[in-house]
């Protein structure tokens, strides 16, 4: 059992495929997290999104180890932070993402190492298209990082408790719950390399077998999952069926509407026949993202 | 045999064999159960959704639709929205979950879900009605196409129709049919693409509007041979030759037809001069204006009959066995929703393409509105446009080769899934048996084809949706979605469902209609039939809720968490079974 959970929590964020690679990254990215993931951070991004991460409060306190690791490890953050003044003037995106500090432990909870990169790396992606990559050395900003690296330690405590002013980098986590708002494949891809990071709690068997038990905070979860993959569902299918199902209602109530004429095309003819498609994909394409977003979170909180 | 005949003989024979020579490629490759029924889930989410789209897109699409734009202009709009929207709902509703149920047919689902096995019946006599029910439009419309582009008989294409479909799925079973249709699909994008374009080339050039307030005229001297008696409708006298029966008394000679109706008997030969008004099929837009313009008849029932077709379309889509089988061949559910996505835009971008052929088809072919046979539409639109020489009768070629791919892709899909049914189902046993099944769910569509006459794909398919929309929908989604449904609630919801709208369809194909609201709702039977399925469905299970099955909470997890949890079964997984 313990296997699929964390096979899981590389292959959820990391991959579009679901291929069960769990070898390679997991081990190295797990074994540091795992001692950095303290109750504070994980407590905190819940709250932030959508109705299934509220529950993941229950589930935090039935884990036993985290707190210890917290403090003693946790140090990352503050070589994020020069850093991330460093390159504010220069990212657009920096300022909306700063307004989102919400979870103030997120950065931490990952390796050292590789906290020290995903961070700057995410940004940086953004207008330098430098991938995130897990070895700082080989980065442009060697040097920069470097000086961090030595610093990680030490801030990622203060991580801990400061929270906000660290807005920028914390920002890379933020997204998370958020993309709903902005979706932008740049973003997407920086989620995936910090939630690698931020489950690595290895004792997630408990919260599958309560699952399919169905005991308490299991049954909570299976509903809070079903029940918000069907709003959305609904959500979708309400905007859908409204936006086609008025159409004709206004065609017969309003004649002249279908003597409009827009692009040299009849109104009717151009919505009918040419823009309608794309609109119905546009909604399949969000809704997919939607909903994986509901699985992701759902599994997050099962491996927790 | 004339030159464009054997063009696009060559070209049929053409999609023909590489269909078969892609199917024997996959032959190599079956080597398991797992394989021929559901190709080993490993189709990634690009080419499963070439292959739906492939399947998706049939004869009705192909021909159909361009047709109902040409007769019936904006209000035909709707039925592509429909098939289209059909799987916005799939993707919202089905997807996901149904792939990760790890069942393989509908009957299947049922069964993991509710564990009664005679629901399990139920539903496997549905997915052979369905499937039976739009296979026969299907051999028809292929027997149609064969007799417009080369003079045969209409049987043989029939015939050649069943056999290359047969020999195809013979071959190797599902894998083979996804390379197939994926190639399918795209040579009928490609068939639909460039007339299209080519058409909006010259339409543009010609610099001709279709906004005016007259019928459409002949380009040339026509004569147009009315092979079923018709009733047409005229707004400005015309001038025509006729020979044959013309409103009840035999005529051979010039004759002047005032505005009004026009009964022409079968077998009649009418010559109009060029420039002279296209006389309609009563019923339909008469001027080029009314047709240009939504709500053209008795908004009414109009508004009753889209809505009927919405309905059937958005709810539809979901409950036809040769989508719901290509679901399964996705390595897990989140693929199974990109590919869904995919497939949004594939059908997408084809059917825009098919409204601007059926719109010009309006100022190219407006012969075709005299006799009703505008399912001909896109298959004659190249020569009219190009005129009798090679690039008409290439492009022409290109055409009846789409037209190819759409029966062959669609019809190969039904039987896979039938045959998958019957397989599973029916006849119980090792997989040679498959290929028994196979045609067994062949030779039955066959025969009816081969004696019933032939209606227009708008008449069929919306019914064989409407089937699918008030009988798998329900269960599908009131078996994803709600806990309460038991067994009996859904026995009951799709013996109601199915028995409305299977009287509605057995009355639309063998009686005639009723005027007004009651016949609307005997042809599009959807507006009344699906709620009255979900509502007995809702209804019974309420109050047989004590019969909801022990292990409801875990079969509905299994079906929503992603599978990285390790909460799915996958039973064709499971050493030994494969």
């Amino acid at each position: 059992m313990p296997q699929h959970p964390r096979t899981g929590h590389d292959e959820g964020p990391t991959s579009e495929v679901p291929a069960p690679v769990p070898a390679n990254g997991a081990p190295s990215r797990t074994a540091p997290a795992e001692p950095a993931t303290t109750e504070a951070p994980r407590a905190d991004p819940p709250p932030a999104s959508g109705p299934p991460d509220a529950t993941a409060a229950p589930t935090a306190p039935a884990r036993p180890v985290p707190v210890q690791s917290a403090p003693v490890q946790s140090a990352p953050t503050q070589p994020p932070a020069p850093q991330a003044s460093a390159t504010t003037p220069v990212r657009p995106a920096a300022p909306g993402r700063r307004a989102t500090p919400t979870p103030p432990g997120t950065p931490p909870e990952a390796g050292p190492d590789t906290s020290a990169a995903a961070p700057p790396g995410a940004p940086s992606g953004q207008d330098r298209a430098v991938p995130p990559s897990t070895d700082p050395e080989s980065t442009v900003r060697t040097s920069s990082v470097e000086g961090p690296t030595a610093g990680i330690r030490v801030p990622e405590q203060r991580g801990t408790d400061k929270g906000g002013d660290k807005g920028g980098d914390r920002g890379t986590a933020a997204p998370l719950p958020r993309l709903d708002a902005a979706q932008d494949d740049q973003e997407s891809k920086r989620v995936r390399v910090v939630l690698a990071e931020r489950k690595g709690v290895a004792r997630p068997v408990r919260t599958v077998v309560d699952i399919q038990e169905g005991t308490g905070v299991g049954e909570l979860l299976r509903t809070n999952l079903i029940g918000s993959q069907l709003t959305v569902a609904l959500r979708f299918a309400v905007v859908a069926g409204l936006s086609l199902g008025l159409l004709p209602l206004l065609f017969a109530m309003v004649p002249e509407i279908g003597r409009i004429e827009v692009l040299g095309l009849r109104l009717p003819w151009l919505l009918l026949g040419v823009l309608v498609y794309p609109f119905l994909l546009g909604l399949g394409w969000w809704h997919t993202r939607t909903a994986e977003r509901v699985e992701q979170n759902f599994a997050d909180h099962v491996q927790d | 045999m004339s030159v464009p005949a054997l063009v696009a003989l060559v070209a049929i024979a053409l999609v023909g064999l590489v269909s078969a020579l892609i199917g024997s490629y996959g032959v190599r490759m079956a080597r398991s159960t797992s394989d021929f029924l559901v190709a080993s889930r490993t189709v990634g989410p690009v080419a499963n959704a070439s292959a739906i789209s492939g399947e998706y897109l049939s004869a009705a699409s192909f021909l159909g639709i361009a047709g109902l734009i040409l007769r019936e202009g904006a209000d035909a709009l709707w039925y592509p929205i429909a098939f289209v929207a059909g799987y916005l709902a799939l993707l919202l509703f089905v997807a996901a979950p149904l792939r990760r149920s790890g069942a393989y047919t509908v009957p299947d689902f049922a069964e993991v879900r509710l564990a009664s096995s005679t629901l399990r019946r139920l539903c496997t006599a549905f997915v052979l009605v369905i499937g039976w029910l739009y296979l026969l439009p299907q051999l028809q419309g292929a027997g149609l196409a064969l007799t417009i582009l080369t003079g045969l008989p209409t049987w043989s294409g029939v015939a050649a129709a069943g056999a290359i479909v047969l020999l195809t799925v013979i071959g190797g079973g599902m894998r083979s049919i996804t390379f197939v249709q994926a190639f399918q699909y795209w040579v009928k994008l490609t068939a639909m693409a460039v007339p299209a374009l080519v058409v909006l080339g010259v339409f543009l050039a010609d610099a001709r509007s279709l906004d005016r307030p007259v019928p459409p005229q002949f380009p040339d001297e026509t004569t147009v041979q009315v092979r079923t008696e018709v009733v047409l409708e005229v707004t400005q006298p015309v001038r025509l030759r006729a020979d044959g029966e013309v409103d009840g008394e035999r005529v051979r000679g010039a004759l002047t037809w005032d505005p009004g109706r026009h009964e022409v008997g079968e077998g009649t030969a009418l010559t109009f001069a060029g420039g002279a008004p296209v006389p309609t099929v009563a019923g339909a837009p008469t001027t080029d204006r009314q047709w240009l313009e939504p709500m053209a008849g008795d908004s009414g029932t109009q508004l009753l009959e889209i809505y009927s077709i919405l309905l059937a379309g958005f709810l539809g889509t979901m409950g036809l066995p040769h989508v719901l089988v290509r679901f399964y061949t996705n390595p897990d559910g989140r693929t199974a929703r990109r590919t869904t996505v995919i497939v949004l835009g594939m059908i997408g971008l084809f059917y825009v393409l098919v409204t601007l052929v059926g719109a010009m088809s309006r100022l190219y072919t407006p012969q075709l509105l005299v006799t009703g046979e505008t399912d001909a539409a896109v298959l004659l639109v190249p020569t009219a446009v190009l005129g009798q020489g090679w690039a008409g009768w290439l492009l022409g070629g290109l055409v009846a080769a789409g037209a190819a791919a759409a029966f062959l892709a669609t019809s190969s899909g039904l039987v896979v899934s039938l045959a998958g049914v019957l397989f599973t189902d029916v006849l119980r046993g090792r997989w040679t048996d498959f290929r028994l099944a196979a045609v067994l769910s062949v030779v039955v569509p066959l025969l009816l084809a081969l004696t019933v006459t032939r209606l227009d794909f708008a008449l069929t398919v919306p019914l064989v949706f409407a089937v699918a929309a008030s009988t798998f929908c329900p269960l599908l989604v009131l078996g994803i979605w709600w806990r309460g449904l038991t067994a009996t609630g859904a026995i009951a919801g799709i013996a109601v469902g199915g028995g409305l709208s299977g009287v509605a369809v057995a009355t639309s194909l063998f009686a005639v209609l009723p005027p007004g609201w009651s016949g609307v709702l005997l042809y599009r039977p959807a507006a009344v039939t699906v709620p009255a399925a979900f509502l007995t469905m809702i209804v019974v299970s309420r109050m047989t809720h004590s019969a909801i099955p022990p292990g409801v909470d875990k079969a509905l997890l299994a079906l929503h968490a992603p599978e990285r949890l390790g909460l799915s079964r996958d039973p064709l997984d499971r050493p030994g079974a494969g």
